[in-house]
């Protein structure tokens, strides 16, 4: 193969690699004018096939159409969400790397897995927001949320309540609600999983009994008849599930879900924040947004920057107190 | 009834624009699958908000296709430079090289492509016809069940192994111990990540696998005095020669791989590659000439072949009837279908038969058309063969750094690539096996985290490992596997004396 | 490069000696329970039999501890495989620095040109393969392929 090839068409081959290497790099050189001048890159700390990846490839592909330049998304997953929070947090804050933090970034630190916080990021917005659910089976003999607490105050250590990590969103909403309820946050036995559908094929298998989740994740078995949800702990009801009440109307003050937004990191100068603030809120309010988040059952739910710089104090302070108070960090 | 949905199915699938993108889809999956590092996952995540704006059955049919050539196409750099193009191929990538060595590559892809072509076939007739009753089955799993299945996985160690028990055993026990880097699952606790962030990821499978076959190939190759000569010379006429013979002569085997591999894939939580190991033991044990097992005989990759595809029908089952994602691929396929507002779980069945049977065609039409793509790919692959090893290599490694970087974009995984290389080569030079240790880092996390979850389930009792008829079943099975060797040894002592 | 069995089993010994110390720093589950530590050091202990063995089956062949045999390999072989080490160790550390695209080109033509690859073919490929990869991995899957000096 290589010797049919002769001096001549070499010389060739090598001349035209050569200049379109040149024409390439040459267009492509960077100068900073106004941004965004250049792509994004947005980071998603959870794996490709995840809600979280879902929700940034579709924010992605719509904030593409109102900046005019693409928005990459990078996955970096891995230690329960640290890398990708720490990748988004020490990135260049120039604005050409955004990320989109979840909940976890308000409880890793507490677990001692990181040392970023939400101080070393600046908050743009916030696009979505699920209530934890309480899920018990269809056949089991909990057909109301009362049955539940009656049962778990008679036999407390006797449930076993699934749905994350240890230490994770769900495992927090399991043990605020219970200390909401006066009860001790070990009443019901926490079995860490590696998410919401491994946690659920185990509540299907009767490896446990309950699976403190979101609706969304739990919207296939809740529909095919298999899982019954009792209440969700918001303060009020998810349009797409109305029967489901919820803890507050109960008398329960203990609200708790998980939440996704954006990001970038910590120094990111206010126009950027600025620019990328409005055009995510024009595709916060795009029908194509809209309607993805309603077919995927996700919450849509909208915070700007400063009313979500707000939000992030006040949870990751609740979160630290209650994870403390649940035994779940020393 | 059913003849309506099929007829209604095949009308959606048979215009020009669904085809197109079938094709299209074909080529992307082959191309995924062929370089390691880049994952069928990864390339349909990439997909996500182009479907968002296509209509649901070509949507579904550029995934279907799209897997079935990529899980195929991971045999391709395999055979021919000894690494694996997805995880799905590491259980007879020695194998087919050691076939590659000896002149034969157009023959062992040759018949990796036929047989990976049956394999998807049963698994999607499996998936069709037996859906909702194996779905039934597979949610009755719980972690006790899965560490059993585990356990299984594991004695495939020793049948994987070459010479020395016990460096197969030390091999092993390398892969395992590389899966407790990371957060553990019982506390949420770092473990040996020395305050690196990165480490909390422990070692990612993904660039392991690349520096385990990929860098200690490449440092083999240079190694030798005369580089200037190609791996093997390549004969151009006739290559496919003699693949419809063992095909037919072990169709036993196809049959069962087909079906073992369907059953492996519709457990959430074990996928093509667990399978591919299962199916590669299982060949050996019940072959008739085991001792030809690693040097180069083309039965196991056979078996392994057909049981990685046949695994994709299966992980499907799961997701249509619970929604519930058996790997990360079917959980995409469930968010496009929600996406598209359709419910997956029993009312698909009821509410939207015609696309479900749209991807039981699609499912058919992508394993049939396998076969040509798939020779395409072969013989754009052979010709690899023909590069000189001091342009190869070069070119080979630079494939392994960016494979390794693209799983997860960072160059930490390209120091976990080079570190795993280092070991696998100083490993091989020593007489120590690899695949056991990729083995290990396949079922070291499942293991571990089934066992933990069961003992904080049943408060420290092991009883529990048997307290239902599928646990006492499987426990049973991996107690008898696991003693049959010390009871092979014993009565062969016996004898002696 | 060979060592003697005997080694390999001192150092699997060693190893996992580090090992069972190490995890005695590990959080306990309620009422003591082995929680992180416990697969660990179930390997731990597994290495430790297999290592005796294998001490056991070296001392028993009567294997030099010391033996360090490197005739298998040549010199000029075992500068190649440093290179081709150093070349990925290259990429790590300089490839945020300078882009994917002199990286690749400087580690392919390198190697090559090392490997004794003819100048014209070395940049040929090198130049070829660079920007393929570059097109595939960067323009085509969306890979953020280092940046550097270039950008992309």
């Amino acid at each position: 193969m290589f010797k049919k090839i002769g001096k001549k068409t070499e010389k060739l081959i090598v001349l035209a690699i050569a200049m379109v290497m040149v024409l390439g790099f040459g267009l492509t050189s960077v100068s900073a004018a106004e941004y965004p001048k250049r792509p994004i890159t947005l980071v998603c700390p959870w794996g490709a096939g995840g809600g979280t990846d879902a929700v940034s490839r579709i924010l992605a592909t719509l904030l593409k159409k109102e900046l005019g330049v693409p928005v990459n998304v990078v996955n970096r997953t891995g230690g329960g969400g640290a890398i990708g929070h720490t990748a988004m947090a020490t990135a260049k804050s120039d604005g050409y790397t955004i990320g989109m933090p979840t909940v976890e970034i308000t409880m890793m630190h507490w677990m001692g897995l990181t040392k970023i916080t939400y101080r070393d990021m600046t908050p743009i917005c916030m696009v979505n927001f699920d209530p934890s659910g309480i899920n018990v089976l269809t056949d089991s003999p909990w057909k109301t949320y009362k049955d539940l607490e009656n049962y778990v105050r008679d036999n407390p250590g006797k449930l076993k309540d699934s749905g994350t990590g240890y230490g994770g969103i769900w495992h927090l909403a399991m043990a605020g609600w219970l200390k909401a309820i006066g009860l001790s946050p070990k009443a019901i036995k926490w079995i860490p999983s590696k998410g919401a559908a491994p946690a659920l094929q185990d509540l299907m298998a009767g490896g446990i009994e309950m699976s403190t989740c979101s609706l969304p994740e739990a919207a296939t078995l809740i529909e095919a008849g298999r899982v019954r949800p009792l209440a969700i702990m918001a303060d009020k009801r998810d349009p797409k599930f109305p029967d489901v009440p919820t803890l507050k109307e109960m008398g329960i003050n203990w609200s708790c879900g998980a939440w996704r937004g954006i990001a970038a990191p910590k120094g990111t100068s206010s126009q950027i924040v600025a620019v990328l603030e409005k055009a995510l809120a024009k595709v916060n309010k795009s029908d194509d947004f809209i309607k993805f988040m309603n077919n995927r059952g996700y919450g849509l739910y909208w915070l700007d920057s400063r009313s979500f710089a707000k939000a992030l104090t006040e949870a990751d302070d609740a979160n630290g107190k209650i994870m403390k108070a649940a035994g779940i960090i020393k | 009834m059913m003849l309506e949905h099929i007829y209604t199915a095949i009308s959606l699938i048979a215009q020009p624009y669904v085809l197109l993108v079938i094709a299209m889809s074909a080529f992307y999956g082959l191309f995924v699958g062929a370089i390691p590092g880049l994952t069928a996952t990864m390339a349909t995540a990439l997909l996500v908000p182009v479907t968002f704006f296509m209509d649901t059955v070509p949507a579904l049919a550029a995934i279907v296709t799209m897997e079935a050539m990529a899980i195929f196409a991971g045999d391709i750099p395999g055979a021919l430079v000894r690494i694996p193009g997805t995880p799905s191929s590491a259980a007879y990538v020695g194998e087919s090289y050691a076939l590659t060595q000896k002149g034969r590559a157009g023959f062992v892809l040759g018949v990796d492509v036929t047989v990976a072509a049956i394999g998807g076939l049963i698994g999607a007739i499996i998936l069709i016809l037996l859906a909702p009753m194996l779905a039934e089955v597979a949610m009755k799993f719980t972690s006790f069940e899965y560490f059993w299945l585990a356990c299984i996985g594991l004695s495939c160690a020793v049948l994987v192994t070459k010479g020395s028990l016990i460096k197969g055993m030390v091999s092993l026990l390398i892969g395992l111990f590389m899966t407790t880097v990371g957060v553990d699952i019982t506390l949420g606790f770092p473990r040996f990540t020395f305050g690196v962030t990165d480490f909390l990821n422990g070692f990612n499978f993904i660039p392991a696998m690349i520096g385990m076959f990929g860098v200690s190939e490449v440092m083999r190759n240079v190694s030798s005095s005369d580089l200037s000569f190609k791996i093997v010379s390549v004969k151009t006429k006739k290559i496919f020669a003699g693949i419809g013979r063992t095909v037919r002569k072990y169709k036993l085997n196809v049959a069962r791989s087909g079906i073992v591999g369907t059953f492996v894939g519709i457990l959430p939580g074990a996928g093509a590659d667990i399978a591919a190991w299962i199916a590669y033991a299982l060949s050996k044990k019940f072959s008739k000439e085991p001792e030809k097992y690693g040097t180069g005989h083309i039965e196991g990759i056979v078996d392994a072949g057909t049981a990685n595809n046949a695994a994709l029908g299966g992980a499907w089952v799961p997701a249509l009837v619970f929604g519930i994602p058996g790997a990360s691929l079917t959980a995409i396929v469930i968010g496009v279908l929600f996406m598209k507002g359709l419910r997956p779980g029993p009312m698909i069945f009821q509410q939207t038969p015609e696309i479900l049977y749209a991807v039981y065609v699609t499912f058919i039409l992508a394993n049939v058309i396998l076969i040509p793509f798939g020779v395409m790919a072969i013989k754009a692959g052979n010709q690899m063969l023909r590069v000189p090893r001091n342009m190869l290599m070069p070119a080979i490694l630079m494939f392994c750094i960016v494979g390794s970087f693209a799983i997860n974009n960072t160059a930490f995984d390209v120091g976990i690539m080079l570190g795993t290389g280092v070991l696998a080569y100083f490993m091989e030079a020593n007489d120590i096996p690899v695949a056991p240790a990729v083995l290990g880092l396949v079922l070291g996390r499942l293991l571990e985290d089934s066992f933990m979850v069961s003992m904080i389930k049943s408060e420290w009792d092991l009883t529990v490992f048997f307290h239902r008829p599928v646990r006492a079943i499987l426990g049973g099975v991996t107690i008898i596997l696991w003693s049959s060797p010390f009871i092979g040894v014993l009565r062969a002592r016996w004898r002696r004396q | 490069m060979r060592v003697s069995n005997t080694a390999i089993g001192l150092g699997l010994i060693v190893f996992a000696i580090a090992v069972l110390f190490y995890t005695r720093t590990f959080p306990t589950l309620e009422r003591g329970y082995p929680g992180p530590s416990l697969f660990p050091n179930v390997l731990a202990v597994l290495f430790i039999i297999a290592g005796i063995t294998l001490v056991a089956q070296g001392v028993r062949g009567r294997e030099r501890l010391s033996k360090f045999d490197t005739s298998t390999i040549t010199r000029s072989g075992l500068i190649n495989i440093l290179l081709v080490l150093g070349a990925v160790v290259f990429y790590i550390f300089l490839s945020d620095f300078l882009g994917f695209q002199i990286t690749s080109f400087i580690l392919l033509f390198g190697l090559m040109k090392w490997l004794r690859v003819s100048t014209r073919w070395g940049l040929v490929m090198a130049c070829g393969m660079t920007l393929a990869i570059y097109f595939l991995f960067a323009k085509i899957l969306l890979v953020p392929l280092p940046w550097g000096l270039w950008g992309w």
